[in-house]
């Protein structure tokens, strides 16, 4: 079903556009920019995890030669903000919630000083008693966080339990009749599963740097998943209209879900308001491990009715996500709701999904956004489940895995699935017959399933006067290759080659409006509308070559930025002569136009709960086969190689897929093995990438990947997103490989070698 | 990039120089070789030397040479690197090169030397974090606190930083002896005695001190050695488990079995120092290994390690470690046996 | 304070006065807007500084500037070869060895020291040398490639310079004016 032989650029290599820049060093990043009279911005935070503010004292700080400017939450506005739950201040207001929480900023003339600064602001704080467990947080007699969340503005709809207590969001699934279901199981699983905080670890810190031009505009320059929403943002935080900031992303260097945050813009806005001069504020590298934002740490309850053969037939699951101290997005816990079900059709099934305030750093977005943690529970336990049945991993899997015009838990019927040919391929590809190939080595599967594609989004696709073209899209590349692939879609569309194409992102004078990007969006919703906006100008070219040529639009056709007249091959026109005059053709220059809000599908009311969307657009698809080597001795594991099948509809940029595809696992195998943000009362121990560990060169296996044929017909050329569900098998494979070798079930993360001796040590008792 | 603390920078050609510079600049003056731990350290705050004295105009400092009578001498500022691939350290102490390539990552190796190495501060994860970091909590001990927060029992008033470098108890194992020299005169150590395992003041060189040589006894050389390291990746990470093995296997000819001799088993990572493990010399030499002995000793070496959880791991696998890593060690060294005197 | 300083950066002099606290790292991006060698930890412990000092990578943020009085530095801008592409940034290019690109001049320098020493690196020997710089979005295999492809490219001489690689296809003739006025 791939198309990719119909395509004249979808489906090719293209170099990325932006690598040039990159390997030359001479691409421009927020950290890399100096400006005149630039002044460096600190913060100041706070050193205790729940505290009231009694006072704060910035004189010695203003007195300070050098010092520029000192802000508080009093020098604020008074607004609060964040994606679902408005609860969090540019500045802790009244509270502080956790170790190292913004309390003031310092503008000074150099980083000394400004440091020198922070050191001289006094805080006086009465210390409340702090929780930093979630199920702790749950109880009734828990410290509250926030005193008065019923009064938060959210952004979804609240269930019962949502916004009271510490509970910030909850959602539900109700499908099928549970006490039903379990009481037709033969057999009953029940786990609980625990995962940790991981950090997204892109390698450019998070910075802005803000300047005011001689008109009074904001400027800022930022590293960030979401221009559009920033702009906004900043325009309530700071009480400025939208037409008086321009956000102008520079090269991201890495993003992963963490740059979709809006950190440090808000403060460097600030500052260089008051001050009138520009300000840079770059995270430290500890700040990003106290004060940016981590996957979700939690706690998964998983319990599943079986049939005899089988075939799964109840499923109650109840998550409960830390969030820590705020929740710029709670709704993580949703994701994992969704996704706890795995890629697996179940008549029967109810999740409760929670997302908990504690008094720790924030659970923020990161790669597979909530979908890890509940894979890791789902994928775990149909191992457990078919070890006790006795069936193949694989057959188990395959005999439940969705099909087309199957619908998920949630009530949402999906067109586009193929997880099915995944296993069968993964299977082929390792030649699998049992998971344990000798005393010490085992393979290890698991499968999964992503929510792709949603949410608002536009672009603009300009045609000059030679027939090249541009295209504008608020949307971010964060390194993923967004930038490459939006000139393709569009060079596809108008029959040019993606030289042709100049993409301009991010740039919010320049692009029209974009959500961000996360959640497999970037390619496939970005990409429909680039793909709409071409196909108008498209249609706009063809209508002044039908005036030009007198014809029909019905009878012209485009090729290698010709328009024929179909009925006569020597009758045509260049591009070039038709744009020249087209810019001023009746009706403005050739400027094609889209936006996009999916609705299609939109949840089940009846079934969902609190949903914090409406729906999502399609679903991708992975499987994952771990080959692994344990040494029962040591407890060590190595993963000798993976082997990665995907179902990500039509594949646009080899390369690209490759990128994503590795890089996800690589991601996936921290989280598995080595990755752990360490939280001891409150303070984090290891803020730092030597004892936060993601793997490096040596620690990778060897990985073979392949993709099923499939064509979605709501994407782009029949295209799905890859980057999010490629993180989320690695954790359960790895875990399943371990059971394979040894019979120890491991059931928190990250998998480590202590662990492994500890089970052994119990089986052998 | 917040700027590290202000400091005078001297770079003495001699080295009897430096050791007078060192000296007049009292204890607010510190060596730097390598750097690679010292300037991370002094960027969050541990160390803020008035002086910093670097001895890379020194000639010779580098220099690697083997000394018919005396054996390997390795100046303090040889890199890692050049350990490494090195030559007579090839032929005469392969396990130097081996631990050498054991450190950090190609770039530390290419910076970091022999002398800061075996200088090297002890680490916690209470200790070796930003000023920042620190405003947090009561002090640490190490950094003028009044107990150490990775005790047990948070209350000690010992420090349990813990020794994490690779290729020193290597050259502990090998009996290496060092010279240290400053304005009031020169002595020789040997190395095993350099280390005191207090975690805040590792060990005996005074401060204003130089190593200024390290000597591998000629008599060492051709004794087997090996070096296990355990870190979680496999690269960048400091060690928190290691085990140093030397040892000769004599017998009177080939066919009999092979007796242990001048055995060293020197345990990283898991206490304060480069731990000698005391007992296994006596229980070993003059036997003949087999699996119990072996066994035996993995068991002696584990009771040894103390790690605590102030390092990445976990406390009861890097005991683990250590008696594997021991039992691995000696088997190795067995299989070598037809290439050991 | 500050002492006067020559460092001798990508074959170029430059005369500085410096106080002894800088290091490379700083003095690269802040003094000679050199901003291509990337600061992340500062601690060493990410490689994402690698600077070539006398031909052997690196870590800039480790280094203090006026130890480098007589040596040779090498930063990502001085590895073309004029407008040329050295072979191994082609090589990353082709190879899809890029994302976000905040590694790449340090991949880039540690696999040059790398070729620089063994023109025929096998794929092991490219992860070790590669082993002290982390990169969060490739999982490294097409970094590792790129360093093992590098001398086939470089022997195709099929390196582009930096405008030729950027160029598109210029489609040549006439424009046909404007029409003005309706
Ligand atoms: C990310 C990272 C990972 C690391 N991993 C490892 C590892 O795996 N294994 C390992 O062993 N080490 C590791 N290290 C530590 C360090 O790089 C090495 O131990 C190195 O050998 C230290 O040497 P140096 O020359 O850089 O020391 P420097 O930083 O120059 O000095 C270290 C200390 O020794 C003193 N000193 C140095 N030379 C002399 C001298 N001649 N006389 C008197 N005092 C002197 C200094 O004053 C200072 O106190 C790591 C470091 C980092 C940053
Ligand atoms: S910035 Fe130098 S190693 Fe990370
Ligand atoms: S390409 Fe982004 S960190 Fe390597």
């Amino acid at each position: 079903m791939t198309r990719s032989n119909e395509f004249a650029v979808i489906g090719k290599t293209t170099s990325k556009t932006d690598a040039i820049a990159k390997v030359t060093g001479d691409a421009r990043f927020a950290t890399d920019i100096y400006l005149k009279n630039m002044l460096w911005a600190r913060v100041m935070r706070s050193t205790v995890a729940h505290a009231r503010i009694i006072s704060i004292n910035t004189e010695k700080a203003k007195n300070l030669d050098g010092v520029k400017a000192v802000l508080t939450s009093a020098d604020m506005p008074d607004g609060k903000y964040g994606a679902l739950v408005l609860d969090m201040g540019v500045f802790a207001q009244d509270k502080v919630r956790y170790i190292g929480e913004a309390v003031a900023a310092v503008a000074a003339v150099d980083e000394k000083t400004a440091a020198r600064a922070v050191e001289l602001i006094e805080v006086e704080y009465e210390e409340l008693l702090a929780v930093f467990d979630p199920l702790e947080a749950m109880q009734p007699e828990a410290p509250v966080i926030h005193d008065d969340l019923a009064a938060y503005t959210t952004l979804f709809e609240r269930t019962e339990r949502a916004m009271t207590g510490n509970v910030n969001y909850q959602s539900n699934i109700n499908t099928g009749d549970i006490e039903a279901g379990f009481a037709a199981a033969d057999f009953i699983f029940e786990d609980t599963y625990e995962v940790q905080k991981q950090h997204p670890s892109y390698m450019e810190p998070n910075s802005t740097v803000a300047d005011v031009d001689e008109t009074g505009r904001l400027i800022i320059y930022n590293t960030t998943q979401r221009p559009h929403i920033n702009q906004a943002i900043l325009s309530s935080l700071l009480g400025i209209p939208i037409s008086k900031i321009r956000v102008m992303p520079c090269h991201v260097g890495g993003g992963f879900g963490g740059k979709n945050r809006t950190l440090t813009e808000p403060t460097a806005a600030a500052l260089a308001l008051k001050t009138r001069q520009p300000v840079r504020l770059t995270f430290s590298h500890e700040e990003e491990f106290t004060s940016a934002t981590t996957r979700h740490s939690g706690v998964l309850k998983m319990k599943t009715g079986v049939k005899k053969d089988g075939t799964l037939i109840a499923s109650d699951v109840k998550l409960y996500y830390d969030c820590g101290a705020y929740a710029p997005t709670p709704n993580a816990v949703w994701l994992g709701a969704i996704s706890s079900s795995g890629a697996y059709k179940i008549p029967n099934s109810r999740v409760e999904a929670f997302s908990i305030y504690t008094n720790k750093m924030m659970g923020g977005a990161f790669r597979g956004y909530g979908a890890p943690q509940a894979n890791f529970a789902r994928e775990s336990q149909m191992d457990r489940i078919a070890r006790e049945l006795n069936i193949d991993p694989i057959e188990l899997r395959l005999k439940n895995c969705l099909v087309a015009g199957d619908s998920l838990h949630t009530g949402q019927k999906l067109h586009s699935v193929r997880v099915k040919e995944t296993l069968e391929k993964a299977r082929d590809m390792v030649a699998w017959q049992s998971p344990k190939l000798a005393p010490n080595r085992a393979l290890g599967v698991a499968c999964g399933i992503f929510a792709c594609g949603g949410f608002a989004t536009s672009s603009i696709v300009k045609l000059n006067m030679d027939g090249t073209a541009s295209v504008a899209t608020g949307a971010m590349d964060m390194g993923q290759g967004l930038r490459t692939v939006m000139g393709q879609i569009t060079a596809e569309e108008l029959g040019i080659s993606s030289d042709d194409v100049n993409v301009v992102i991010g740039d919010t004078d320049l692009t029209p409006f974009d959500v961000g990007i996360f959640g497999d969006r970037g390619t496939h919703t970005t990409g429909l509308a680039v793909k709409k906006a071409a196909e108008d100008a498209k249609i706009q070219l063809l209508e002044a070559a039908a005036d030009a040529m007198e014809v029909d639009v019905s009878a012209l056709e485009i090729k290698d930025k010709k328009v024929f007249d179909k009925s006569s091959d020597n009758r045509f026109l260049h591009f070039r002569e038709l744009l020249g005059g087209g810019q001023y053709k009746k009706g403005g220059p050739i400027i094609g136009k889209a936006s996009i809000n999916p609705t299609e599908q939109p949840f089940d009311t009846n079934i969902v709960q609190g949903a914090a969307s409406k729906m999502f657009s399609t679903y991708t698809f992975a499987t994952h086969i771990v080959e692994t080597e344990i040494d029962a001795k040591t407890g060590e594991v190595k993963v000798i190689k993976a082997t990665a099948v995907h179902d990500c509809g039509t594949v646009i940029n080899p390369a690209g897929l490759k990128g994503q595809i590795i890089g996800g696992l690589t991601t996936g195998l921290g989280y598995a093995l080595f990755e752990d943000v360490i939280i001891e009362d409150g303070q984090v121990k290891n803020p730092s990438f030597l004892e936060c560990r993601m793997p490096t060169a040596v620690d990778i296996p060897e990985v073979e990947f392949a993709t099923v044929d499939e064509f979605d017909s709501r994407g782009p050329f029949g295209a799905k997103g890859v980057g999010n569900v490629s993180v989320i098998n690695m954790a359960p494979a790895i875990a399943n490989a371990v059971d394979a070798a040894l019979g120890v079930r491991i059931k928190s993360l990250p998998i480590t070698p202590g662990k492994i001796l500890q089970g052994l040590e119990e089986r052998a008792n | 990039m917040q700027p590290l603390p202000n400091f005078q920078y001297l770079e003495p050609e001699t080295i009897h120089e430096a050791a007078k510079l060192l000296m007049d600049s009292g204890t607010q003056s510190m060596v730097i070789s390598g750097g690679t731990d010292m300037l991370p350290s002094m960027r969050q705050g541990i160390f803020s030397p008035d002086v910093v004295i670097s001895l890379q105009a020194i000639p010779h400092l580098r220099d690697v040479e083997w000394d018919d009578t005396e054996g390997l001498k390795i100046g303090p500022l040889a890199t890692l690197r050049s350990l490494e691939t090195n030559a007579e350290i090839l032929q005469h102490f392969p396990v130097i090169a081996e631990a050498a390539h054991a450190v950090g990552s190609p770039q530390l190796r290419e910076m970091a030397t022999v002398g800061g190495n075996i200088c090297l501060d002890t680490r916690c994860y209470y200790y070796n974090q930003s000023e920042n970091w620190q405003a947090c909590d009561q002090e640490c001990l190490k950094l003028g606190g009044e107990t150490c927060k990775a005790a047990p029992s948070g209350r000690a008033k010992k420090c349990f930083a813990v020794f994490s470098a690779d290729l020193a108890p290597v050259l502990v194992a090998l009996d290496a002896r060092i010279t240290l020299l400053s304005a009031r005169g020169e002595r020789h150590v040997d190395l095993r005695e350099f280390y005191t395992g207090d975690g805040a003041a590792p060990h005996v060189k005074a401060p204003d001190e130089i190593l200024t040589s390290v000597l591998v006894p000629k008599q060492m050389a051709g004794i087997f050695g090996v070096y296990q390291k355990y870190r979680i990746r496999n690269s960048i990470d400091y060690p928190i488990a290691g085990v140093a093995l030397t040892l000769r296997l004599n017998g009177p000819d080939k066919s009999a079995k092979k007796l242990v001799k001048d055995v060293c088993l020197v345990i990283s990572g898991v206490a304060s120092k480069p731990l000698v493990v005391k007992k296994i010399p006596p229980l070993l030499n003059g036997k003949a290994l087999d699996d119990a002995l072996i066994e035996e000793a993995a068991l002696l070496a584990k009771k040894a390690a103390l790690p605590l959880a102030n390092t990445g791991g976990e406390r009861a696998h890097r005991k683990q470690m250590i008696y594997e890593f021991t039992k691995k060690a000696f088997e190795q060294a067995i299989n070598n046996g037809s290439q050991i005197s | 304070m500050k002492q006067p300083l020559s460092l001798h950066i990508n074959d170029e002099i430059h005369e500085l006065n410096l106080a002894p606290n800088k290091t490379l790292l700083e003095v690269l991006r802040e003094e000679l807007d050199l901003t291509g060698t990337k600061e992340v930890c500062l601690l060493g412990s990410c490689g994402a500084c690698t600077v070539l000092v006398d031909n052997r990578p690196m870590l800039s943020c480790a280094t203090l500037a006026v130890a480098c009085k007589d040596k040779k530095i090498t930063t990502i801008e001085g590895v073309k070869d004029g407008n040329d592409l050295h072979p191994l940034q082609q090589s990353f290019v082709e190879k899809g060895a890029v994302q976000c690109g905040y590694c790449t001049p340090g991949m880039i320098l540690s696999g040059k020291a790398l070729l620089d020493e063994n023109p025929n690196p096998t794929k092991a020997e490219a992860a070790e040398a590669i082993a002290g710089n982390l990169c969060r979005c490739t999982g490294y295999a097409q970094i590792i490639d790129a360093i093992v492809s590098a001398p086939e490219i470089a022997d195709s001489k099929s390196t582009k310079t930096q405008h030729e690689t950027l160029a598109g296809t210029l489609d040549s003739g006439p424009y046909l004016m404007p029409e003005t006025g309706e």
